[in-house]
């Protein structure tokens, strides 16, 4: 629910607020999430249906983000073996990393496709400054849907 | 019969009344000044009223300042409550009255051009930093079809390139990919206008002899199969001629507020080559 509210969400707000190409993705912090929580498996399967939800909203080739967010989610699972997802500082390095590859491979993807990209020195910059920041916010984010998932399970409990 | 003791008090009263009467004859047209016993009786008397009359007033006052107000509150709740509701009825009048404007221009619009139009709303933007799209309330049951031509007031919007029942989806022709066969209006040079920025676009494929300076208008040619000939795109904002290159790098101001865009016109007309812009006398 919160990526689909976060996905339809985005477009209006991001445009509004951000330059082109400067994208603050909690869409990869929402699979790291569900990766520590739910295991592997979920995750894949929720990158892939985040990835399917991205690609239904945008003008993009089709099948580009759900190839994206599966990219996100194996590069995630690999970082694990080096760093703590459940640690903030993990969380800030690997899903920093995780959105600079992704930019990266969307870079490389939509060059491959003949997409039209345009030769902006400040591209690189913009796509780092998405990583770094929403890295730097991907604590705040992790904690936030830990604090929900608390609510949720004390309200099942209740009723 | 009267019995002797009403006689006397019919007596009593009589004589009262007369005694009033006398009173009220040897008044009249007189001024009303108090006698020195009247006087005598007021500086008695009005002490009394005084205490009396403030001990009346504080005990309203008090009254009316605390026991009455144990309402006030909910009065003033209540009053708190309408005027919340009267703001929101207020707000959404000014939206209405707001889209009314955008919808009446869009209906100027519409008549200026003989073509078929249906006006839908934009309800949501391309959630990606990447690409520039929208996605309109109106799909194929509104008798929507692919490639279609988007527009509004101020001109070309986009073109239709994905549908669904009731929603479509919109590329908006400053994406990068998306590509608008045009020509400068006074000059008729052509070029195909592509999207750089949200506010900026280039026209390529300009002839390096061509005509065009800056503040020249951008129309649709009506080549591309997708636009009516003569929908406005832009202005011409910069013009640069680099002799290692093939082309003038001409850049275009879009003349739509893409970052305001509310509702717009999708032309109901596949096949625009029949050149339909034609304005009313």
């Amino acid at each position: 629910m919160i990526s689909l509210l976060y996905v339809l969400l985005k477009g209006s707000i991001m445009k509004e607020v951000a330059p082109k190409f400067f994208d603050i993705d909690f869409g990869t912090a929402v699979i790291g999430y569900v990766l520590i929580t739910y295991g592997s498996t979920w995750a894949g399967l929720f990158a892939l249906g985040q990835g399917i939800l991205v690609d239904l909203f945008s003008v993009g080739p089709v099948g580009l983000f759900s190839l994206l967010y599966l990219a996100v989610f194996l590069s995630l699972l690999g970082g694990c073996r080096f760093f703590d997802l459940h640690s903030p500082k993990g969380q800030v390095i690997l899903i920093c990393v995780a959105v600079y590859l992704k930019e990266l491979f969307l870079l490389l993807l939509l060059l491959v496709f003949s997409f039209e990209i345009p030769n902006s020195s400040s591209l690189l910059i913009l796509l780092g400054a998405s990583a770094v920041l929403t890295g730097i916010l991907s604590p705040f984010f992790f904690h936030f849907l830990y604090l929900l998932r608390r609510l949720m399970i004390k309200g099942l409990q209740e009723t | 019969m009267l019995n002797p003791r009403r006689i006397r008090i019919l007596w009593i009263w009589i004589a009262l009344f007369f005694i009033a009467f006398i009173l009220v004859s040897s008044s009249f047209g007189k001024r009303r000044v108090w006698s020195p016993l009247e006087q005598a009786v007021i500086e008695i008397t009005a002490p009394v009223q005084k205490v009396i009359f403030s001990t009346v007033d504080t005990v309203q006052g008090f009254w009316w300042k605390y026991f009455s107000l144990v309402d006030i509150r909910i009065v003033n709740a209540s009053l708190k409550k309408e005027i919340d509701a009267l703001k929101m009825e207020n707000s959404l009048y000014r939206e209405l009255v707001a889209a009314n404007r955008r919808l009446e221009t869009l209906l100027q619009f519409k008549e200026v051009i003989h073509w078929d139009a249906l006006v839908a709303q934009v309800i949501g933007k391309d959630p990606t930093g990447w690409f520039e799209s929208v996605m309109i309330d109106k799909g194929k049951n509104a008798g929507l079809r692919l490639n279609m031509a988007v527009v509004n007031a101020q001109g070309a919007v986009g073109q239709l390139v994905s549908l669904a029942p009731n929603y479509a989806k919109v590329l908006l022709v400053i994406d990068q990919n998306s590509a608008v066969d045009c020509l400068i209006q006074r000059s008729r040079e052509k070029g195909i206008v592509k999207g750089l920025s949200p506010k900026v676009c280039k026209m390529h494929y300009v002839v390096k002899n061509g005509d065009v300076v800056v503040g020249d208008l951008v129309v649709t040619s009506g080549m591309g199969r997708v636009y009516p000939k003569g929908i406005p795109v832009g202005r011409v904002v910069a013009v640069a001629d680099d002799p290692w290159e093939m082309f003038k790098d001409v850049k275009v101001e879009p003349l739509v507020n893409f970052s305001k865009l509310e509702e717009v016109l999708v032309l109901l007309k596949e096949d625009p080559l029949s050149n339909p812009y034609r304005f009313k006398e």
